[in-house]
């Protein structure tokens, strides 16, 4: 299973194909300290205005703040509003 | 745009309330319902808003889950016709505005006319008018291709025309010749140029034709200047043909002009006392409405009409305006020797300026002001050069009989 894994990463390098479209892996982009953009996504585990733990394809992202809003959510993408303080990812 | 759909199509605004608020947001997105503008309370509920369509797929996912929504707002078109269902003289405007705009654009209401220099916009809309084309025609009854002949038909400086509708707008792009007047083919018929008015030639460069006086010559009104008429001699120099030209030449003639002009010494001027009133009024076909006081003596009253346009050329017959009465004093006044003259010469100054503009040279200038107790005289005559030359007929004459051996 590793070494199957070990093969597509090798492959993915070596035809430079985007991670996140290959692998699925997830994308953060944060804006300033009020915005952040999740991309490759499984589900929202916790939604509170404190915290929000989000379930990627890689492990947890778990992201603390206040007033803490989804701006929209698609079954890839998420933007997320707020005053952002921690994010930390999980495995 | 996502507001503007969102006005169009109709939202709502819910709340959710429940144990398993986060499963019920991860069915959604596995339903492809899209929530926005989720926010989360610190009492547990959420609220969000999403599309009219999307709230009625909510109701599996309720049971399912557990959770109660609730309805906060509505906002959208289709609630507010909901809600004004029972105003009938609301739908009926809209269907009066509907049935408007399809009459509006189905007619003319704007003719703009690019390109044209010697032809005025005025003079080629006054042509449109005759020929039907106004301002609020129907965009049936046009037909651009038959507007385009008529106007090149009409003025035969402009060398092409083409018409085109854009929505309700008739634009007319013109294209003036390039070449002058002299380059135009014209009908060539023999005619010989002839005096004016009488005077003295000056100056005279022949073309075509025979020149019959020459510059220092005078001449009188009607005197033919260039003949069309060539007269072919042989070596006998005796005419054995005649050919007939149109006769072309610059023929410059000078003659005095008779001036006279008189500026009394004494005048009646009018001194504003500064009261100034301001009044309005409104322009109604012939009927003119005023406001703001009426005409009154000693009063001097200036009227500033501002017309009502639609469009860049489409006037309404109605327009507004602004009064200003100033009053004023009539205070006898006399003038001194010098003013007068210099008034004097200043008249006559205008004069000549208004000569020059329509062409003619001013070679000399005798005019004498003179000054009495009354009036200031300018009296004298100006030397005027001016090109003359007016197309006459030419007569046919007999062609001599062609003279053969036997003749002789």
């Amino acid at each position: 299973m590793k070494k199957k894994e070990q093969w597509r990463e090798n492959l993915v390098e070596a035809l430079e194909i985007p991670r996140d479209l290959a692998l699925k892996e997830s994308v953060f982009t944060v804006t300033g300290k009020s915005q952040i953009q999740i991309g490759n996504y499984r589900s929202i585990l916790r939604y509170e205005p404190q915290e929000l733990i989000i379930l990627t394809f890689s492990g947890k992202l778990v992201i603390h703040g206040k007033g803490l809003k989804i701006l929209w959510y698609t079954p890839e993408e998420m933007q997320i509003e707020g005053i952002l303080s921690e994010i930390i990812l999980e495995r | 745009m996502e507001k503007l759909i969102c006005f169009w199509k109709g939202c709502i605004k819910i709340q959710v309330r429940g144990e398993q608020t986060e499963r019920f947001l991860n069915l959604c997105r596995g339903r492809k319902i899209c929530i926005r503008n989720l926010c989360c309370h610190p009492d547990g509920a959420l609220t969000g808003i999403l599309a009219v369509k999307d709230f009625f797929l909510l109701g599996p996912l309720c049971r399912k889950t557990g959770v109660r929504i609730h309805i906060v707002e509505k906002h959208g078109l289709p609630f507010f016709f909901y809600r004004s269902k029972k105003r009938k003289a609301f739908f009926l405007g809209i269907l009066l505005c509907i049935g408007l705009l399809i009459f509006l654009s189905g007619h003319i209401w704007n003719i703009r006319i690019e390109g044209n220099r010697q032809c005025s916009t005025g003079e080629i809309l006054e042509f449109l008018d005759d020929q039907g084309i106004t301002h609020g025609i129907s965009r049936k009854k046009i037909n651009c291709s038959e507007i385009a002949a008529a106007v090149r038909e009409k003025y035969p400086e402009i060398t092409w025309v083409s018409a085109k509708l854009e929505g309700t707008r008739l634009t007319l792009e013109v294209q003036e010749g390039i070449f002058t007047g002299d380059d135009m083919p014209k009908e060539q018929t023999a005619s010989s140029l002839a005096a004016e008015k009488d005077g003295t030639i000056v100056k005279m460069v022949t073309r075509a034709g025979v020149p019959l006086l020459h510059p220092g010559d005078t001449c009188k009104k009607g005197d033919i200047l260039v003949s069309g008429v060539l007269e072919l001699k042989n070596d006998s120099q005796e005419v054995y043909q005649y050919q007939y030209v149109k006769a072309d030449a610059d023929v410059y003639i000078q003659y005095k002009l008779a001036y006279y002009h008189e500026v009394p010494m004494e005048y009646q001027e009018e001194v504003f006392a500064g009261t100034e009133k301001k009044g309005g009024c409104v322009r109604l076909g012939n009927w003119i409405f005023t406001f703001g006081g009426k005409k009154e003596n000693g009063w001097q009253q200036s009227v500033e009409y501002h017309p009502w346009q639609v469009t860049e050329n489409f006037f309404l017959p109605a327009s507004y305006g602004k009064i200003v009465r100033k009053e004023y004093r009539k205070t006898a006044k006399k003038r001194t020797e010098k003013e007068a003259k210099i008034v004097s010469w200043e008249i006559l100054q205008a004069y000549e300026k208004k000569l020059m503009e329509k062409g003619l040279q001013i070679s000399a200038n005798n005019v004498k002001i003179e000054v009495d107790h009354k009036t200031c005289i300018s009296k004298g005559s100006l030397e005027i050069i001016e090109k003359t030359g007016r197309e006459v007929p030419v007569e046919i004459q007999e062609q001599p009989e062609e003279r053969t051996t036997e003749n002789d």
